[in-house]
């Protein structure tokens, strides 16, 4: 993955500023993270216009600085193990947290997420 | 990694299945979105897909979607006698936007005119059928803020039954599946339900 560079990101894509600017701020606040629900970005920067941050980040996701993993939240509200590429396959039953039993993943919610590697975020 | 300004006609016409089809139905099946997923996939690419499903999870409305992505592709159509506005978008859709601002559908003359140029494809009997029942979803008692929607789909049903041979059946079951659903859960629309099980005997569900 390449580091994530909000410089190049603003200089290349000047038109998602106000996102580059409050994506820095979020990222430098959570560089130690290395995995973030959209659903998490979109309550922590409520500010921003929902679908240009949208396109903001899979900017990032295209330009290698983030890496797109689909996962699965069981009907309890648990993120299950298991990063995907696509929604399109995942498996239909996946192990719980603790491993005690499956969860059928039909019955559950796919959430997108975006993970990075931890010295990227510094 | 596509420009701004080259973004919104592919991802404006990749949320329009899932707005119209998938997300309205609340039966929609982890099948269907996936089938949906792959089909944007092949159409516009990954990243194209990823976008969608990011901004169908993310609960966007689909007037900001609207505005967003599909507003500067409408184009003005000015065949229709009912008197609205009435613009054909990227996904095929007949809606208008009335004087006041609110969502409009087509006049059942039109609807009746158009499907009667589908001879080949429909027979007589089951245009018939198609009238009556869009007629009897109309003047039913379904909420002014839902029925257009309802109306849109059955339009597209409509649609995709006048492609005869060539009409995808999984496109039809769900389109049938969201009016159907969404007529028989209102408690004054009994005509239209009966009018539309009508219907439904005679395109063989």
């Amino acid at each position: 993955m390449s580091p994530i560079n909000f410089d190049l990101l603003q200089a290349e894509y000047p038109e998602y500023a106000a996102s580059w600017a409050a994506l820095r701020e979020w990222f430098s606040r959570n560089w130690r993270k290395r995995y973030v629900e959209l659903s998490v970005l979109l309550r922590s920067l409520r500010k921003l216009d929902k679908v240009e941050m949208i396109l903001a980040i899979h900017t990032m996701v295209e330009m290698g600085m983030l890496k797109i993993a689909y996962r699965v939240k069981s009907p309890s509200g648990d993120l299950l193990e298991g990063d995907f590429d696509r929604p399109d396959v995942i498996p239909p039953e996946l192990p719980n947290r603790d491993s005690s039993e499956l969860v059928k993943t039909d019955e559950s919610d796919i959430v997108s997420g975006y993970r990075w590697e931890l010295a990227d975020a510094a | 990694m596509p420009r701004k300004p080259d973004l919104p006609k592919a991802i404006g016409e990749a949320l329009i299945d899932p707005y119209r089809r998938l997300r309205m139905n609340p039966s929609a099946t982890r099948e269907q979105w996936n089938e949906w997923y792959q089909g944007v996939v092949d159409k516009f690419g990954k990243w194209t897909a990823d976008v969608a499903w990011a901004i169908v999870e993310a609960h966007i409305s689909q007037q900001q979607v609207n505005n967003y992505f599909i507003g500067d592709n409408q184009v003005p159509q000015n065949n229709n006698p009912g008197g609205t506005n009435v613009t054909q978008t990227a996904g095929g859709n007949m809606m208008g936007v009335n004087a006041t601002g609110e969502q409009k559908f087509r006049d059942i003359t039109v609807y009746s005119q158009d499907l009667n140029q589908s001879g080949a494809t429909i027979n007589a009997e089951v245009r018939t059928a198609l009238v009556e029942a869009r007629d009897s979803i109309e003047k039913s008692e379904i909420d002014p803020a839902m029925k257009p929607m309802v109306v849109e789909q059955f339009d597209k049903l409509t649609e995709e039954l006048k492609k005869g041979e060539k009409k995808n059946a999984g496109v039809v079951t769900g389109l049938w599946n969201m009016v159907y659903g969404a007529v028989k859960a209102v408690p004054g629309a009994v005509a239209a339900v009966a009018s539309l099980e009508k219907l439904k005997g005679l395109i063989g569900f």
